[in-house]
């Protein structure tokens, strides 16, 4: 069912369309970022400025000092100031720029949070309004908790990297450009001999960080199968117990199991290898600093570096290898929620099948309620139509039944009145209004719809039923179970209509969930009543006392009714046979019964099991 | 804590590679400990006393060193992760072991994301806390304490700044982790109700739809997505504050090493070299000082799973078996209930009450009553999904509670009434209680529960894919497999929760004729939705409110029981229907 390729992009595609589709995001605060670009670029030079002014101080007051200082220290600090008052007055302009360091990147960090957080608190808006627009067969399309789990995953990923991740990177680049500007400023045949080491850095870098990219992929899918596994047996625990198949099922966990922990030993051992290699690499060039630089001092007269540029050397490279291992970490982040982004993007411009008209027709105010197909057909793939040419009209008041097997075409008969689909040709009319000249709210508003499948949300029953009409009062909605017979069985409910319904309703049995829905329904109190099977699960006694309430209701009302037991369906005005996508037979129920066809054959069929059930001695001379 | 201390006992078959990594961790640390050392002579004794051969020799012995050190550590981490991932995969196993053996009354009560979340991420934070959290504990406080030696050693006035630096960072950091913590586990409450409201934004589109709710959806969710935004500026305003703050801590820490430090050597009582030395000690000791913090962050947390895990793992399971149960033989299938009463909550209001009956070998019992009446109950209670403490059910005349649960459930077949399909093969899902059936024995099967036809009409056949991404199976179909996958078991009793109403005529027709065939020749209990069902019965119970009000033939009951007449007269009344119209028409027709 699903679309190929829809949503489900692995790695990212076009980087710079995705970056173009981010900018209108964050266009609106253009100030504050070239604000917090400022702060960033002021923050990393601060830093960076403090290594040096360490290195300085001790070439210039702790070791002896050769030869004259620099002119803006001379003017700091006085051109002939002792060294201990010279090493104050340093060591408080470094005091000086650690503070100031620390209100750049509290105040740089706090506004970033802000921006981006707006952002997503916009993206998932956007989201949910983009999930509402679409129409039903985008939902027949993907997989709900697939999507679900994607959403939710893609916008933890961008939140990670929008709020920390991008600054991070930033922020490490920006470091290691001034890093290097820094040490070729200091001493540019020391700097070229510490950079040497540099292409064997970044290509260990590259190469592990591929490999381990790789590697945590197939943990992440590995333990996608372990929770897979997890979450089918325990939802069909009730088999696999009521089957015995507990030993089985264990033995099958253990191998998924297994094959999780492989991956992960393989992936973290990979990247256990990445670190120490780095240090070695990054020691090594700590090294050549000493060495190279002890040759520098003492082979060469004047020395053609001092010791405290060594110093300030050793600091430098030390710092020099974390921006590009926090990178190649970031790397791997960004690319995912690049991706992400490009899931989402892509949920976005998903164009919705049923769309409001710009100038939407109302319906009269007053419904009548009659109701025409007119030459309707659909389909949802191509070469399968599920309505082929159907007419059908419904006068004021009028109930109709649907009959036919499953898959004929019932639900999306009802589904096109309510636009959950769109026709794709013919039309439907209500009271003379082309349904799709109507806005979808208007027109849903004026149908009320029991569906096959019951939905309850997580809330109390009192909040589902009021779902049918958000302003009732708690004694109307109670009203409404009482008419669709729920009310009873509700109060002995060990909260009563406080009671909380849990995912899927899954504490209430099947029939008093349809009960729930029938009751919102009767809430909402519509002009046209849509019941897709509306009590298959209901008992039969109680059934029929619904269909009693129901009666009442849907005597002033047009009603469409997918059903099949006779008790329902005998009562209808008229009574539609459909098949393979037609309607093959239509009238009341005793016209139908009495020429041959699909519904006498019907009927028929189950007459011969009564038959036999009843009297077994005539079952066998059938016809006597 | 206590739990975390018990997760501590699944390392005990990895204990050569816990040792192995926490002394390679030793190791390493310790070679990292004389690094800066190897500098102060470098700069000391080379670069400072004018020998250039001191320097090279420094900085060949810093290389080996550091190749020495790389070993370890990775030799620690490789260690660590295999003892990790060890613990993980057995803890996974016992849980998913729990979880399977668990009785219905558990799983009543849980929900499946609870379970699922202690077998994948509470596990996994136990087992990082086990793996690398203890070991990189037991590393942070010998690198201080190491570092710290070295620092007295090297000098003790300068040594004192540590005694400063190291509490102030440990308090900053407990005062920083006890305003965000909590936020955290908000901002993590918060995400959930986001999650949730998104989610049966999904599941209930239809309804929302149908009833024009979009604006009160967006509205719910704008809620609470901007209370996640707050809370989310909130945490960060206090991230912001914590590290440039931890970090400034290091940075005059630095400072006051090189001031008080300068002044030393200034007045030469310290060497240069010692003192950039001591600056990279400085900084050696700070990051495990960090590290604690994190740690016991990690710990925080890892206890907290720790506690979810055991509780899962020390429930006990409500249906166990005795410990001297024997295995149930073959049955005839003679089924009695004596005296039953049940209740699925301590206290609560009983389900079934004083409830007794007997079922003899090839018997039908249809059960008949209205939703609630405790039809299910009964259903459930033979192959012991719950057990009994009042009364007894015995089999054959063997008490349930006497035997193995496997030898009681392989002879029961059941078709439940929500009909729950594996992701797999048609073929494997027939095949789910026997394993071993050939093909022929399956395609009988299906044929039997008149399933054949409509599985090869599918491309695959009985390799169709069905579950999660498979294909799209009607309830009528599904609901034929689970009759074919009870078959296959060819079980002497049989259990049905009939569940027919939600197809269409002809398919219940079909699916009645499936049911019929499986009904022949074994003990059958039936909850009859049907009056073929409630016809063919040999024994009918009528329940209410979890008491039998009447029993009998149908014969007996349509005179003696005012509910059975009720009852039948709404189920039956299309029948009966049915009945006059074939009169009619058998007027009519020739």
């Amino acid at each position: 069912m699903r679309r190929p390729g829809a949503l489900e992009v692995q790695k990212p595609q076009d980087v710079g369309q995705v970056l173009r589709r981010l900018a209108p995001y964050f266009s609106p605060f253009k100030h504050r970022l070239i604000a917090i670009a400022v702060l960033l670029v002021l923050g990393t030079l601060t830093d960076l400025a403090a290594p040096y002014l360490i290195g300085v101080a001790i070439d210039q007051f702790i070791a002896l000092p050769e030869g004259g200082m620099p002119f803006w220290l001379g003017w700091l600090v006085g051109p002939d100031a002792g060294r201990a008052s010279g090493l104050a007055i340093a060591m408080l302009t470094l005091l000086a720029m650690y503070a100031i360091s620390w209100v750049l990147n509290v105040t740089q960090f706090r506004l970033m949070v802000r921006v981006s957080q707006r952002v997503l608190l916009t993206m998932r808006a956007q989201i949910l309004d983009q999930l509402h627009l679409l129409s039903l067969d985008f939902f027949d399309q993907h997989q709900a908790g697939d999507l679900m789990s994607r959403l939710t995953n893609d916008t933890q990923v961008i939140n990670d990297m929008f709020g920390q991740g991008l600054m991070r990177i930033l922020r490490m680049s920006l470091s290691l450009v001034g890093i290097v500007i820094a040490m070729l400023a200091l001493n540019w045949r020391l700097a070229l001999a510490s950079f040497a080491i540099l292409p064997v850095i970044l290509a260990a870098t590259a190469y592990f960080s591929g490999r381990v990219r790789r590697a945590y992929r197939e943990t992440r899918k590995t333990i996608g199968a372990v929770s897979a596994e997890l979450q089918e047996n325990i939802s069909g625990i009730r088999e696999v117990q009521a089957f015995a198949r507990e030993n089985e099922t264990i033995g099958e966990f253990r191998e998924v199991n297994r094959r999780n922990r492989n991956a992960v030993v393989n992936a973290e051992t990979i990247s256990a290898l990445f670190m120490p290699v780095l240090d070695v690499l990054s020691t090594v060039a700590a090294a050549v600093v000493i060495g190279f630089g002890g040759y520098l001092v003492l082979g060469f007269d004047p020395p053609l570096v001092s010791v405290g540029i060594i110093v300030a050397f050793l600091n430098y490279v030390r710092r020099f290898y974390d921006p590009i291992r926090e990178m190649a970490n970031l790397w791997g982040q960004m690319q995912s929620a690049i991706a992400g982004s490009e899931r989402i993007f892509e949920l976005l411009d998903t164009e919705q099948s049923v769309k409001d008209r710009p100038d939407p027709s109302c319906l009269p105010s007053v419904l009548e309620g009659r109701v025409v197909y007119e030459d309707v057909s659909f389909r949802y793939k191509e070469d399968e139509p599920v309505l082929d040419h159907v007419n059908a009209v419904i006068e004021p008041g009028q109930m109709i039944a649907l009959v036919g097997p499953t898959g004929a075409g019932k639900t999306t008969f009802v589904n096109l009145l309510l636009r959950l689909y769109d026709v794709q040709s013919g039309s439907i009319r209500i009271d003379g209004c082309d349904v799709r000249d109507v806005s979808q709210a208007t027109l849903r508003e004026a149908i009320g719809m029991v569906p096959q499948d019951t939905y309850l949300f997580s809330s109390t029953i009192m909040e589902n039923i009021r779902y049918g009409r958000l302003d009732a009062t708690d004694e109307e909605v109670m009203e409404a179970a009482r008419v669709a017979n729920a009310d009873g069985f509700i109060r002995r409910l060990p909260e009563g209509y406080q009671t909380q319904v849990g995912e899927r309703g899954s504490n209430l049995s099947q029939g008093h969930r349809q009960m729930i829905a029938i009751s919102r329904a009767i809430l909402n109190s519509p002009k046209i009543l849509v019941l897709d099977e509306a009590t298959s699960s209901v008992d039969t006694r109680t059934e029929l006392l619904i269909q009693e309430a129901l009666d009442k209701l849907m005597s002033e009302r047009t009603s469409v009714v997918i059903a099949h037991r006779l008790s329902t369906i005998r009562k209808a005005d008229q009574i539609l046979v459909i098949q393979d996508g037609q309607i093959v037979e239509r009238g009341t129920h005793t016209e139908l019964l009495t020429h041959e066809g699909v519904y006498r054959e019907l009927y028929m069929s189950q007459f011969r099991r009564q038959e036999g059930m009843f009297e077994p001695a005539e079952a066998a001379a059938p016809g006597a | 804590m206590k739990q975390l201390l018990r997760s501590f006992r699944y390392l005990k078959p990895y204990w050569p590679l816990a040792l192995g990594s926490l002394l390679s961790m030793f190791l390493s640390a310790g070679a990292m400990l004389f690094l800066p050392r190897l500098q102060q002579m470098a700069i000391d004794q080379g670069i400072s006393q004018g020998d250039m051969g001191v320097v090279w020799r420094l900085a060949i012995v810093a290389v080996g060193l550091a190749l020495v050190r790389g070993l370890f550590q990775f030799g620690q981490g490789a260690l660590a992760i295999r003892s990790a991932q060890g613990v993980a995969f057995d803890m996974r196993n016992d849980v998913y072991g729990k979880i399977q053996s668990l009785s219905f009354s558990y799983h009543d009560k849980i929900h499946t994301g609870q379970l699922l979340t202690r077998a994948t991420s509470d596990v996994d934070r136990v087992q990082g806390f086990i793996g690398h959290g203890a070991v990189m504990l037991l590393s942070a406080v010998f690198m201080i304490g190491g570092s710290v030696v070295l620092l007295f050693s090297l000098n003790a006035r300068l040594a004192r700044i540590m005694l400063i630096m190291v509490p102030v960072t440990l308090a900053l950091f407990a005062l920083f982790a006890r305003a965000a913590f909590p936020l955290f586990r908000e901002v993590q409450r918060k995400l959930d109700d986001l999650n949730t409201v998104l989610q049966e934004n999904f599941a209930g589109i239809r309804v929302i739809k149908s009833f024009v709710r979009e604006a009160h959806e967006a509205h719910r969710y704008e809620k609470v997505n901007l209370e996640f935004y707050d809370l989310n500026i909130r945490v960060n305003n206090i991230l912001s504050l914590a590290f440039p703050t931890i970090f400034g801590v290091l940075n005059v820490a630095t400072l006051a090493i090189y001031w008080m430090g300068g002044l030393q050597v200034i007045g030469e009582t310290l060497t240069l070299g010692e003192l950039v030395a001591f600056a990279t000690y400085l900084g050696m000791a700070f990051f495990p000082v960090l590290m604690i913090g994190f740690i016991v962050t990690m710990l925080s947390s890892a206890s907290a799973s720790a506690v979810r895990i055991f509780e899962l793992l020390d429930a006990e399971s409500e249906v166990v078996e005795q410990p001297g149960a024997i295995a149930l033989p073959p049955v005839q299938g003679r089924i009695a209930f004596e005296h039953v009463t049940f209740r699925y909550y301590e206290g609560g209001e009983p389900v079934l009450d004083d409830v007794s009956f007997e079922v003899e070998p090839g018997q039908t019992l249809a059960l008949l009553g209205t939703t609630g009446s405790g039809k299910s109950t009964i259903i459930n209670l033979i192959p012991r999904f719950y057990d009994v403490r009042e009364g007894g059910i015995r089999i054959d005349g063997y008490d349930t509670r006497q035997v193995t649960l496997e030898s009681l459930r392989s002879q029961i077949g059941i078709v439940l009434q929500e009909t729950n399909l594996f992701d797999g093969a048609i073929r494997d899902n027939i095949a789910f209680g026997c394993p071993q059936a050939t093909q022929e024995e399956i395609e009988r099967a299906a044929r039997a529960a008149e399933a054949h036809d409509f599985i090869v009409g599918f491309p695959d056949g009985y390799e169709t894919h069905v579950g999660e991404r498979g294909v799209n199976l009607s309830g009528g179909q599904k609901q034929r497999i689970a009759i074919a996958r009870a078959l296959l078991l060819n079980p002497a009793i049989l259990i049905l929760d009939d569940a027919t109403s939600s197809v269409d005529l002809a398919t219940e027709l079909r699916i009645q004729k499936a049911l019929d065939h499986l009904m022949q020749g074994r003990t059958s209990i039936v909850v009859a939705q049907r009056v073929a069902t409630v016809l063919n019965a040999d024994q009918i119970l009528v329940l209410d409110k979890g008491r039998i009000v009447a029993r009998g033939a149908h014969e007996e009951l349509i005179r003696s029981s005012e509910l059975y007449a009720e009852i039948y007269s709404s189920q039956l009344q299309d029948d009966r229907y049915l009945l006059q119209q074939a009169e009619i028409t058998r007027e009519v027709t020739p």
